[in-house]
């Protein structure tokens, strides 16, 4: 039933991504993947993984739609999906002409997150967030990007508390929008 | 047994000095993953590791590497000291032609799963190391630098024979920088 509910909004997440995604003229869209941690009370000591995908929308932004999963010490026992915004702040991450953006950039996100970290243990959103990524190294036209040390702070609604939440390396695996699909 | 971890290190890094080939064969590197006893849940963490590396011989199959590696994470909620390992990394062998270039698609890499035996002293309970194996299924080499991902790892209590815990490196990185 979880699980069900948890595939419908990303399903959700991901409909209302298309709109955006249709208006948007970015060609870039990425698979992600990387480590998170979330000190909110509800995640264990283990190991969480994020792995979502990244659709670029203009030259700065782009919008992400991950999961965040427990691998150990039980592997799916917490899961969280999110949808967030990102803003790129040292200039284009991706260009019309097809040449690289800015290949070091500074990303600020803004996003929610839902899933079971409320006292009921229901399905639900959970948080909003800001995350600042000090530093990303790469872009679409290379292929692949990385994002180094996130840090944030996410809202939890139901507890009315503040939690940090860093990631130390989100790598972008670029499907489209790469040198390879280039004319020159 | 402080003292003996010393000395592997000192010996590790005297071998780094003594290594006379053309081409880099010493580096460090560093890792994450998440540890789940099986008898002692509560040990269970994520964690951080600083390694270094020799990798004396240029095989093409089996190729040894030795590693030495000391891990700090959470645990219980609290920072600190985790585990020191020690061993050996063998590359079963080296493809080039291989599906997984667009995870490094700058430069040209071979992929060589490995297979890693060695020692762990874990800090909760120093006297008998555990041993330490690890499946690097997902692992690409650079000239100066290897890469892997997702490696599932388990250790095992020597005393009683069973597994005394699993996990997954999510990823390690390691540069070969002498």
């Amino acid at each position: 039933m979880m699980l069900k509910r948890m595939v419908a909004v990303f399903l959700l997440l991901l409909v209302l991504c298309m709109p955006l995604a249709a208006l948007s003229y970015a060609r870039d869209f990425a698979v992600t993947f990387g480590h998170m941690a979330l000190f909110d009370g509800y995640q264990s000591n283990g190991l969480h993984g994020y792995f979502g995908i990244s659709k670029g929308l203009t030259e700065q932004f782009e919008a992400n739609i991950f999961t965040q999963v427990e691998l150990t010490p039980s592997i799916v026992s917490d899961v969280q999906i999110g949808f967030d915004v990102s803003y790129s702040l040292l200039g284009k991450r991706w260009d019309a002409e097809g040449y690289a953006g800015s290949g070091v950039n500074m990303l600020a996100s803004a996003g929610i997150l839902t899933g079971f970290h409320n006292p009921e243990g229901r399905f639900a959103i959970d948080s909003v967030f800001l995350r600042l990524t000090p530093v990303t190294v790469g872009t679409s036209h290379s292929g692949k990007r990385d994002r180094f040390l996130s840090m944030g702070l996410a809202w939890n609604f139901h507890d009315k508390k503040l939690s940090l939440l860093w990631n130390i390396l989100l790598s972008d695996i670029y499907i489209t929008g790469t040198y390879k699909g280039v004319a020159y | 047994m402080r003292k003996n971890r010393l000395v592997l290190i000192v010996i590790m890094l005297a071998c780094m000095q003594l290594s006379f080939a053309s081409y880099r064969t010493a580096g460090y590197g560093w890792s994450v993953e998440g540890t789940a006893f099986l008898l002692q849940p509560a040990y269970s963490s994520s964690s951080g590791a600083l390694h270094i590396l020799l990798t004396p011989f240029d095989f093409e199959f089996l190729e040894p590497a030795m590693f030495c590696e000391v891990r700090f994470g959470i645990r219980s909620g609290s920072p600190g000291y985790l585990n020191l390992t020690a061993g050996s990394e063998i590359s079963l062998f080296r493809m080039i032609n291989h599906p997984f270039g667009f995870l490094m698609p700058v430069n040209k890499t071979a992929y060589a799963p490995s297979f890693s035996i060695g020692a762990r002293w874990e800090s909760h309970d120093a006297e008998v190391p555990r041993l330490y194996m690890q499946l690097a299924w997902l692992r690409l080499l650079e000239k100066d630098a290897w890469y892997q991902w997702f490696s599932p790892f388990v250790t095992l209590d020597v005393r009683s024979g069973q597994i005394d815990s699993w996990g997954i490196q999510l990823w390690r990185f390691s540069y070969l920088v002498w």
